[in-house]
């Protein structure tokens, strides 16, 4: 198990009503189901209050970083206690 | 010709007379509006001997194709002049209501000729245009001058494009602002503005456009409504603004810092969007007919400037005047340098990178105390900050130089030229090519100089691709860029021209739709993206002939130099091998930069072939 902080950057704190927290898990794959569990539902919740009732991934829409790396470029990435993962939403600044 | 007025409002201030001028038919099909259109009418009218600040330079201003109809988010309108920042091709294009009412006001643009010897302010009312006399605005900052215009007129909804001090002092990167914060930012239009006199052009319409078919157009408008309302982005640009661009700039690097030389420092998410969100919001702001209504109104109580109701600043200038000279500011005082920027009616992102420099070369022992006036210019310094951007905008002192540009900053204090950060004579924007490879392309190549608009790299790489259009997220670093820049350079050549904004996802077919039904055309997607291309080579053109050439599709030295800690581990663009793969997708000429001949042809341009010699 490694103890691995995540940070929801951007507007995913305003979306979710969360900075940071830290969790145990084994893997990458572990985290992303704590996240899509814990969190899916507070996603959902927040865009039907908008009118959107099309269900969302918090995890497919953020690109994910572990310490500051994409992990779509890391080849088998494996966790270890200290680790960040970073989840940014997929969008840009004017 | 459905769709537009077929009418130019033409004043001509030397003389002091307006007149109303057929539109060009060809060119409004070929080049849409906004910044298309408006460098097409530039093309005729300047050359490489034209002063930027003498009378014979225009300064032309253009609706967008769609402004002040139902669609949503097509408010974007947009202007063009030859640069006195840069003395080449220069354009800006903005948001808000500034667009829509000119075009409800009965016109397709405004050409501004000559110079006026008094101050003066135009209006434009319902196809009526006049001159009046600015003589008791002259002096007076871009919001005072608004209020004052809008009581004179007697009408609140009057809609304002006007100057500052700083185009009234000639500051080569002063801006045109409209509404509270919008602006027609970069490459000094508004010096142009101010060159000719020219405090204000003021506009009310409530003309009925002229639509060729109301009934479809609303139908697609409705629908197009619906999709932007409920798209992703939509929603996340409403939540947290452009400026919560902040926080994911500091983890992939993006934001540049100390002048490029350092990580983006972590301390902005202080004063980012979901910040302001979170603790300042009262309210949004949109521009005409968006939904998404993306601006933030903010309270400031805390801190040393108090604000009850302001709007909160971009991510650009969160950037630009913070990170950049190393500052850590608090809400409070980022508001107050946008408002202080504003005010004056100066570019924040030229103005920002030019003060920013200044801390460099102090930094660096280049310059000192003597030179600045005192000012004494540490990173994070924001006292010193505060009154280096108030000389900007007075134009006085060490304000005076750092005025003039990072390019000319250089050149006086006998600096390499590629320490001075910008592409051909205009600041780089703040998305740090080191963290997104393709802005270092979409820099090198942009026709006005260093544009973020012209291209979506950050944002396709970022995650926000046009998957219509072949346009996915891939590598932020990898190299294989030079297709995913010309195609979304032409993109938004197009979307800039119809007055779209880049946060509003459309779908393609539903632009078409709406087009054909405000005009008696029967375009597609292919026409439209070759249209896009055909903007977009245009203005290239339209450089070339003001003396641009391939030597100057380079980054800036400084911005080559890898930095290791932070988002950006050290990578750097590739530009041996992205640059020529570009050359050979846009057909230019490796020696003089030209498009092509063959190029230029098959986009309906042998005019602009034979008038720039191009082979």
């Amino acid at each position: 198990m490694a103890k691995v902080t995540i940070n929801f950057i951007g507007p995913w704190r305003l979306f979710l009503g969360v900075g940071t927290v830290t969790i145990e898990v084994n893997n990458i794959e572990e985290a992303r189901d704590y996240v899509e569990k814990t969190y899916g539902p507070v996603y959902e919740k927040t865009l039907k209050s908008r009118g959107i009732h099309e269900k969302q991934s918090v995890w497919e829409n953020s690109n994910v970083l572990l310490n500051r790396r994409d992990i779509q470029q890391l080849d088998k990435p494996v966790l270890k206690d200290g680790d960040n993962l970073d989840l940014l939403p997929p969008i840009a600044g004017g | 010709m459905d769709g537009y007025w077929g009418k130019i409002l033409v004043a001509d201030l030397g003389t002091g007379r307006l007149f109303d001028e057929p539109l060009n038919e060809k060119y409004a099909r070929d080049f849409l509006g906004s910044t298309g259109l408006a460098a097409r009418y530039l093309y005729d009218l300047v050359d490489e001997k034209t002063d930027p600040l003498g009378p014979e330079n225009p300064l032309i201003l253009m609706p967008g194709l769609l402004n002040g109809t139902s669609g949503p988010s097509v408010s974007r309108w947009g202007g063009a002049a030859k640069s006195p920042l840069t003395g080449h091709y220069g354009d800006a294009n903005a948001g808000a209501l500034f667009g829509a009412e000119l075009k409800r006001a009965g016109y397709d643009g405004i050409i501004l000729k000559g110079q006026s010897t008094t101050p003066v302010y135009i209006y434009v009312k319902d196809g009526v245009a006049t001159l009046k006399d600015a003589g008791g605005l002259w002096g007076k900052d871009t919001y005072k001058t608004q209020e004052a215009i809008k009581k004179e007129c007697k009408d609140k909804r009057t809609q304002i494009a006007c100057i500052g001090s700083a185009s009234e002092n000639l500051v080569p990167y002063g801006n045109i602002m409209s509404e509270y914060g919008h602006s027609l930012g970069r490459a000094g239009l508004g010096c142009v503005m101010g060159s000719k006199q020219v405090k204000a052009i003021a506009c009310r319409g409530r003309m009925k456009l002229p639509m060729q078919d109301s009934e479809r157009f609303r139908k697609f408008a409705r629908k197009a409504m619906k999709e932007v309302k409920e798209a992703f982005l939509s929603q996340w640009m409403h939540e947290g603004g452009t400026a919560s661009w902040v926080d994911s700039a500091i983890s992939y690097g993006d934001g540049p810092t100390k002048y490029y030389t350092a990580p983006t420092m972590a301390e902005a998410t202080k004063i980012s969007g979901v910040t302001m969100a979170e603790k300042y919001e009262t309210g949004h702001t949109a521009c005409f007919g968006c939904p998404i209504r993306c601006r933030k109104v903010l309270r400031i109580q805390e801190g040393k400037y108090k604000y009850e109701s302001v709007e909160g600043p971009e991510y650009e200038t969160v950037i630009a005047l913070g990170a950049m000279m190393g500052l850590d500011l608090d809400m409070s005082s980022i508001v107050y340098l946008n408002e202080l920027c504003n005010g004056y009616g100066f570019d924040t992102i030229s103005g920002g990178a030019s003060a920013g420099y200044a801390f460099y070369l102090y930094d660096m022992g280049i310059i000192s105390d003597k030179d600045t006036g005192g000012l004494k210019l540490t990173w994070g310094n924001v006292d010193a900050a505060i009154a280096l951007l108030d000389l900007i905008g007075k134009k006085e002192g060490f304000g005076a130089i750092v005025a003039e540009g990072t390019k000319r900053m250089a050149r006086r204090y006998g600096r390499p030229a590629g320490e001075a950060v910008q592409t051909k004579g205009l600041e780089i924007p703040m998305h740090d090519p080191r963290a997104y490879h393709s802005m270092g392309l979409a820099y090198a190549t942009s026709p006005r100089g260093a544009d973020h608009n012209k291209s979506d790299g950050y944002q396709v790489d970022g995650g926000v691709g046009h998957p219509d259009l072949g346009l996915n997220a891939d590598d932020r670093w990898g190299d294989k860029k030079a297709a995913m820049v010309e195609k979304s350079q032409n993109y938004r050549a197009l979307t800039d021209s119809i007055g779209i904004c880049h946060f509003a996802m459309i779908p393609f077919t539903l632009i078409v739709d709406m087009i054909n039904a405000y005009t008696d055309w029967d375009t597609d997607i292919d026409q439209l993206l070759k249209a896009g291309e055909r903007v977009f080579q245009l203005q290239r053109a339209l450089s070339c002939k003001l003396g641009i050439t391939s030597k100057d599709d380079v980054l800036p030295e400084l911005i080559m130099r890898p930095i290791q800690e932070g988002g950006q581990e050290g990578h750097v663009p590739n530009m041996e091998k992205m640059l020529p793969e570009y050359y050979a997708l846009r057909d230019w000429d490796s020696a003089t930069g030209k498009p092509s001949k063959e190029r230029l042809e098959g986009l309906g341009m042998s005019e602009i072939a034979a008038s720039i010699d191009a082979k």
